[in-house]
């Protein structure tokens, strides 16, 4: 029991949900991207194996160092806002245990993991915006707008760079300048989205803490309209990036995707509660492209390695057991159980019909109908 | 009743669909709030629910040989409380569920109520289509008037029910108003999922009292219902039935908005006056008559 209270704080205090079904999946779904486009010529290699591992530990490295940090520096304007802080059940000891913990995390697999200076760059200037934004002097969680441009570059830009940097490193170039830029253009404005969207839910709070964040300033009709033209322009971003990267000559992927994306947004209810007064701020549909980031997108490139060869199976095992929602796995099982039991119903009900049997007349099972069969005989 | 309740639904506007679509929900409903609320289906109450009663009984005006109309009267809980207070008050009850209908005719029977409360199963919309101008005393509505697509029409209707010197009272739930432009943004979404969940049109109090005015009723007064604070409910009723629908459940207080106010709102249609007596309009209907 204790342990198990232990346990549940480390998490916690990590804050492992608040990451581990959102930002990080996106990044694991652009390093299959980035293995589906660089293994486009050769076979899969063992050597990739220990860069995903390699690239697992140090996200959650990154991801919870990051949110402990944050977290930690925000123990004083939380209390004031009447916040909770999952860090004071915490002694300064385990704290500084955790930090020690995380940094150890975020750095042992580049012991291993491909490198050269524009790595460190890239690793030294994640660290500092985890810094800059959270610990004094700068603390620049505080200001005005640098927030907003130091999350989106914390949680997406910069990480998914040194990601595509590292697979490079093993690979080669893997997507001309264009590309690139498209794709790190639309990361910046998903991370500004998510940011903007976690302002809005907090604008109680950081009012009480006496914060004034972008939302409050802009006020709730400027603040509706950056986020729907961040909605509008990251629509415009992906559907270029994946005409341009993915191609559209493979059009039974698009289908997929879009068809899922829409069924997915349909389960998430995006599509159910009227806009009211015509604003969105509060509304799920904010949220329209998150399934397809978090959700569809890792798994249909797990599907796509998969068309090239069995060798990825087991990656799609760990993807569904790490980054995909217990409940969301168990809809689809069951869902699938049904359809198949549909499928193997219907076909031997349609056997038997062309024997000369209807089960369903008769009210009778197969095994029932051949048990009689083999009395009679 | 068959032959008008045939030609009271037939219209297909969309304030007649959603009626239907109200009268439905309660045929599905009516057992869980039974089941949370008892035989009194309002979430602002007092813990003793007849204290509650008698309060309203009171801010009504509700008085002896009296013929009032129940709009929306579920099971009948506050009818038959009122019938066994006030001897000779004669009570039409209405509501647009056959289920509700059904149980509030039984308990009535079981309660020895049946000649004075009378049941029928009616759209209140079409009050003046099932009753003659001018027939009632009173006409209350208690936390039902939101049920309606039409408050305008819904107001008309009742005005025409209502006899000269006659009042209308309500108790409803009114959507809250804040000067924070967030802040009435979360309100506003938070009222829309509870019309969602409930088929309810949580009314402005702004524009119910134009509409109430422009039909030619006077407003005696509004206000929060005077009950003392101890006995006050404090919404844990309200707050168990959230948990059968999900909506506005209150988690924690730390960001909590309330989204609505509960209002009691009394309105007089007023009698004609002699030519003579019309310089004492601005005067209440009492002084004035």
């Amino acid at each position: 029991m204790r342990q198990a209270n232990w346990s549940h704080r480390f998490f916690s205090a990590l804050r492992v949900k608040d990451w581990r079904f959102s930002f990080i999946p996106v990044i694991f779904g652009l390093l299959y991207l980035f293995i589906f486009l660089g293994q486009v010529s050769s076979d899969p290699q063992l050597s990739v194996i220990s860069l995903l591992l390699g690239s697992l530990f140090t996200s959650i490295g990154f991801a919870s160092f990051g949110y402990l940090l944050n977290e930690w520096s925000d123990i004083k304007d939380d209390f004031k806002a009447g916040k909770h802080n999952k860090l004071v059940y915490l002694s300064l000891v385990q704290r500084i245990s955790l930090l020690f913990f995380t940094l150890a995390l975020l750095g042992f697999p580049w012991l291993f993991l491909p490198k050269n200076a524009a790595s460190l760059f890239l690793i030294l200037t994640e660290i500092c915006l985890f810094v800059g934004y959270s610990l004094p002097p700068f603390r620049f969680k505080n200001w005005l707008l640098i927030p907003n441009v130091i999350d989106a570059l914390y949680a997406y830009v910069v990480p998914i760079y040194l990601a595509y940097h590292t697979f490079s490193l093993h690979y080669g170039e893997l997507l001309v300048f264009k590309h690139r830029l498209l794709l790190f253009i639309l990361l910046f404005v998903l991370g500004f989205r998510n940011i903007l969207i976690h302002q809005i839910n907090d604008l109680h709070f950081d009012r009480r803490a006496a914060k004034r964040t972008l939302p409050d300033v802009l006020g709730l009709h400027k603040s509706n309209r950056l986020l729907l033209s961040l909605i509008v322009l990251e629509a415009v971003l992906l559907l270029y990036f994946f005409a341009e990267v993915l191609n559209f000559s493979n059009w039974p992927f698009l289908l997929l995707l879009v068809i899922c994306w829409l069924w997915l947004c349909r389960r998430n209810q995006l599509f159910k509660k009227p806009i009211v007064n015509q604003k969105i701020v509060y509304h799920p549909i904010r949220h329209l492209f998150d399934p397809l980031y978090q959700l569809l997108f890792p798994l249909l490139l797990i599907v796509l390695l998969l068309k090239t060869s069995l060798f990825w199976l087991p990656l799609l095992v760990l993807h569904l057991l790490l980054f995909v929602p217990l409940s969301f796995v168990k809809h689809i099982a069951g869902k699938c159980r049904l359809y198949l039991s549909i499928i193997i119903n219907y076909s031997i009900w349609i056997f038997f019909l062309f024997i000369g049997i209807d089960l369903k007349k008769r009210n009778q099972s197969a095994l029932g109908v051949l048990g009689s069969i083999v009395k009679k005989k | 009743m068959s032959d008008i309740s045939n030609m009271l639904f037939k219209p297909n506007t969309r304030s007649s669909r959603h009626s239907r679509a109200v009268g439905d929900f309660y045929n599905l409903r009516t057992a869980d709030f039974i089941e949370v609320y008892g035989e009194v289906i309002q979430a602002f109450r007092t813990n003793d629910v007849n204290e509650w009663l008698t309060y309203t009984m009171q801010s009504m005006g509700l008085g002896t040989q009296m013929t009032v109309l129940d709009a929306g009267c579920g099971i009948c809980g506050p009818a038959r409380y009122y019938a066994k207070q006030i001897q000779d008050l004669q009570i039409t009850a209405c509501s647009i569920s056959e289920v509700q209908v059904q149980q509030a005719k039984e308990k009535n029977l079981a309660a020895g109520l049946s000649q004075r409360i009378n049941v029928l199963h009616l759209d209140y919309h079409a009050l003046s289509s099932a009753f003659t101008q001018a027939t009632f005393d009173l006409v209350y509505f208690l936390e039902s008037f939101g049920h309606s697509a039409n408050q305008a029409h819904l107001l008309q209707e009742a005005y025409s029910v209502l006899r000269e010197g006659g009042t209308l009272y309500i108790k409803d739930l009114f959507k809250a108003q804040n000067p924070d432009d967030w802040k009435q943004q979360r309100i506003d979404e938070l009222c829309e999922d509870i019309n969602q969940a409930y088929h309810y049109h949580i009314p402005e109090l702004e524009k119910f009292l134009q509409a109430a005015r422009k039909c030619g009723f006077r407003l005696e007064w509004v206000r929060i219902p005077e009950v003392k604070r101890e006995t006050f409910e404090h919404l844990k009723i309200s707050n168990d039935f959230q948990e059968l629908f999900q909506v506005g459940k209150i988690e924690t207080w730390s960001d909590y908005i309330f989204p609505i106010d509960f209002f009691e709102i009394k309105l007089i249609k007023p009698k004609t006056l002699d030519p003579a007596d019309l310089h004492k309009y601005f005067m209440n209907q009492d002084e004035a008559s």
